[in-house]
């Protein structure tokens, strides 16, 4: 299996402005020096707190946004900078499923446009638009009948099967998935997190699964990366990273899902205050201030992402 | 065995789970109990069945928590709890709420307003949207004590700062003076708390409590709560969609589907022991284990829509053990005393 997407050194900081007149610029630092890499047919998760940065690293990917600094390699070729005819190419190798449905449809179209949508943009004749939107249909298991009909007039869990459709549409590698099943009920994200399986083993297709939710992350994932305030933190495989976690955010942030049985004993870990603000982030650790185990050099020298066993990455000093 | 993200599974990890012992509970009184609750929302499109007939029972002391997905109707019986359906779709068509043995139905909007906040006190899911932008927390802590206890405010700040403390809000003789603005949501989640613990009520009713906040946060509010609960021993309604947090916290617990209770149980014979196929099904939904070639089990069909509850048993055509029997409403059938399953065939599947 070759690499498919390789990402390195990646920065994206936010300008904002405040202070008098707002004339004080300042950065926010949503995604600080991240490096990792994507292999071909496999799911790659990327687990956080809101505000870690993990939605603009989808972003960066799908080159919704243009980063500050850093490279994005797809199959070796760097898209970091890609625009006009080679970024709508690029465009069809990857593709994107948002987490609001009811957000990310437009809510004037019906199913079969919506879904047809970018064959229609790419100049595919009607006929040959609508064959295809019936095979996508089939492929998400929604009724062929569906396709007149208006996005209100389907469940959420529906709304999600016409949003990876259209994600299918134009034969994509590669998906990036944004927390596609957080607004979902447990029954229905079940069958949706199935179709996600499923639709990988069959058109092999890589994904890159962004999640708060831990126990789905686990689900899918065969390597996770943990986030923490523009960081990346542990990066493992996922049956390592769940079994003997290394970095204490990873620990706290593991411990912190109850399990659905009352008779499984999970680890009590509470961190002290909240996320720090991506807003000058501090030297040093970034997860200093609620880290139960920091020490003098955690506060002045950053650890860096440091391999310590096959495959597994964590930054923090304790470990190396 | 099944493997959860959260459980010990590395001995070098392990630490004391304080509260870790399944928890038990030896009080048999009553403090709430309700009766064939009805309540129906009537809109334009027709009326919607949003609770039919539900009976259950809170012991005091005890952490009971109300578990459904969304639309199973849960949130309206906590906001019934209050009084605070919202008018004039939603009405109580009918029913009795007896707390304490009086029922809250009976009483008007005055008599109602003395209990609510004082005997009975409500946390909402979003903190963000339940406190007031414009009034400072501690003006907003002290409400409900101004109101039910004391007007002398030397009196209310005392009490505002001793129930800051109680929630573990930082410095709160600086932060009294703060608006909603300046605080992070787990931080205005305390105050929430804070505001429902002023009179120190017997009844907590908590609606979603953690959902809007991120995962290390919820664990810092859960912790809180249950201390909380401990140390006052208070009566908690937990409201969740997540089984998790009911796994963790509650004694006993009714699993809502469609407006009616399908299958109530102390929450370890829920958990080990689930009767009722859709209880099955949820649990069996969950997303476990790792990545492999096992599909998790999926309900078949979709939630009905609310204004067109299918007849008999809600959950009848999604049920892989249907019969003709079942387009009639089962009872509720009691395999131990605290075990109800409102399912025909329960005891052959």
């Amino acid at each position: 299996m070759g690499i498919l997407l390789q990402i390195e050194n990646l920065k994206k900081y936010f300008s904002i402005e405040s202070g008098f007149l707002r004339k004080v610029k300042v950065d926010l630092r949503a995604v600080d020096d991240v490096s990792f890499t994507i292999e071909e047919g496999e799911t790659f998760g990327l687990v956080g707190e809101s505000g870690c940065g993990k939605t603009t690293i989808g972003k960066l990917v799908l080159k919704l946004y243009e980063a500050t600094s850093g490279k994005i390699l797809f199959r070796g070729r760097d898209v970091t900078h890609f625009q006009g005819t080679p970024l709508d190419e690029y465009r069809k190798d990857i593709q994107a499923v948002f987490q609001n449905p009811y957000a990310s449809l437009n809510p004037r179209m019906r199913i079969w446009r919506l879904i047809g949508e970018p064959l229609i943009v790419r100049g595919w004749p009607k006929k040959k638009v609508r064959e295809k939107v019936l095979e996508l249909l089939e492929l998400v298991m929604l009724p062929a009948d569906c396709g007149p009909r208006f996005p209100h007039e389907m469940s959420a869990g529906q709304r999600q099967q016409i949003a990876i459709a259209r994600a299918l549409s134009v034969n994509p590698k590669f998906i990036v998935l944004d927390e596609p099943t957080s607004l979902l009920d447990v029954s229905a994200q079940a069958s949706i997190l199935n179709m996600i399986v499923g639709l990988q083993k069959k058109l092999e297709l890589t994904y890159l699964f962004i999640s708060h939710n831990l126990a789905v992350i686990r689900f899918l994932s065969n390597r996770v990366g943990v986030m923490y305030c523009g960081k990346l933190v542990e990066l493992a495989d996922s049956r390592k990273l769940y079994v003997s976690p290394r970095h204490p955010y990873t620990q706290a942030l593991l411990a912190s899902v109850p399990a659905p049985d009352p008779d499984v004993q999970t680890q009590e870990i509470i961190l002290e205050g909240d996320v720090i603000s991506p807003i000058n982030p501090p030297e040093g650790c970034r997860f200093y201030s609620r880290c139960r185990d920091r020490m003098e050099d955690c506060k002045k020298n950053e650890p860096p992402l440091k391999e310590i066993g096959p495959r597994h990455f964590v930054s923090c000093h304790l470990s190396s | 065995m099944v493997e959860y993200p959260g459980a010990v599974q590395n001995k070098e990890l392990q630490m004391k789970a304080p509260n870790s012992e399944l928890r038990t509970l030896n009080s048999e009184e009553t403090i709430l109990e309700v009766k064939d609750l009805q309540i129906h929302f009537f809109t334009d499109r027709g009326v919607i069945r949003a609770v039919e007939g539900v009976d259950f029972s809170v012991r005091k002391q005890e952490v009971w928590g109300l578990v459904g997905e969304s639309a199973s109707g849960k949130s309206v019986i906590g906001q019934a709890l209050v009084g605070m359906v919202s008018k004039p779709a939603g009405r109580i068509v009918s029913g009795e709420i007896l707390f304490k043995g009086e029922d809250l139905l009976k009483k008007d909007s005055r008599e109602l307003r003395k209990i609510r906040g004082n005997q009975i006190a409500f946390i909402p899911q979003d903190p963000t949207i339940a406190l007031n932008p414009l009034l400072s927390i501690g003006f907003q802590i002290g409400e409900a004590f101004k109101y039910h206890r004391s007007l002398n405010m030397n009196k209310v700040h005392e009490q505002v700062i001793d129930v800051m403390k109680v929630v573990n809000i930082p410095s709160p003789e600086i932060r009294v003076k703060d608006y909603p603005h300046q605080l992070s949501g787990g931080l205005k989640q305390r105050v929430i708390i804070a505001t429902a613990l002023s009179c120190r009520p017997d009844l907590l009713i908590a609606d979603e409590p953690t959902s809007a906040l991120d995962v290390t946060i919820q664990t810092q509010i859960i912790k809180l709560i249950r201390e909380i609960q401990d140390r006052f021993q208070m009566t908690m309604i937990l409201i969740t969609h997540n089984l998790g947090l009911v796994a963790k916290m509650c004694h006993r617990v009714a699993v809502l589907y469609c407006g009616r209770v399908v299958e109530e149980a102390p929450v370890r014979e829920l958990f080990k022991d689930p009767k009722h196929p859709y209880t099955r099904g949820l649990l069996a939904s969950l997303p476990k284990g790792e990545k492999g070639n096992v599909d998790l089990y999926t309900i078949p069909g979709q939630l009905p829509n609310p204004l067109y509850h299918p007849p008999g048993c809600h959950f009848s055509p999604r049920c892989p053990h249907v019969l003709k029997k079942c387009q009639e409403i089962p009872p509720i059938d009691r395999a131990s005393e605290d075990h109800g399953i409102r399912c025909w065939r329960w005891r052959e599947i």
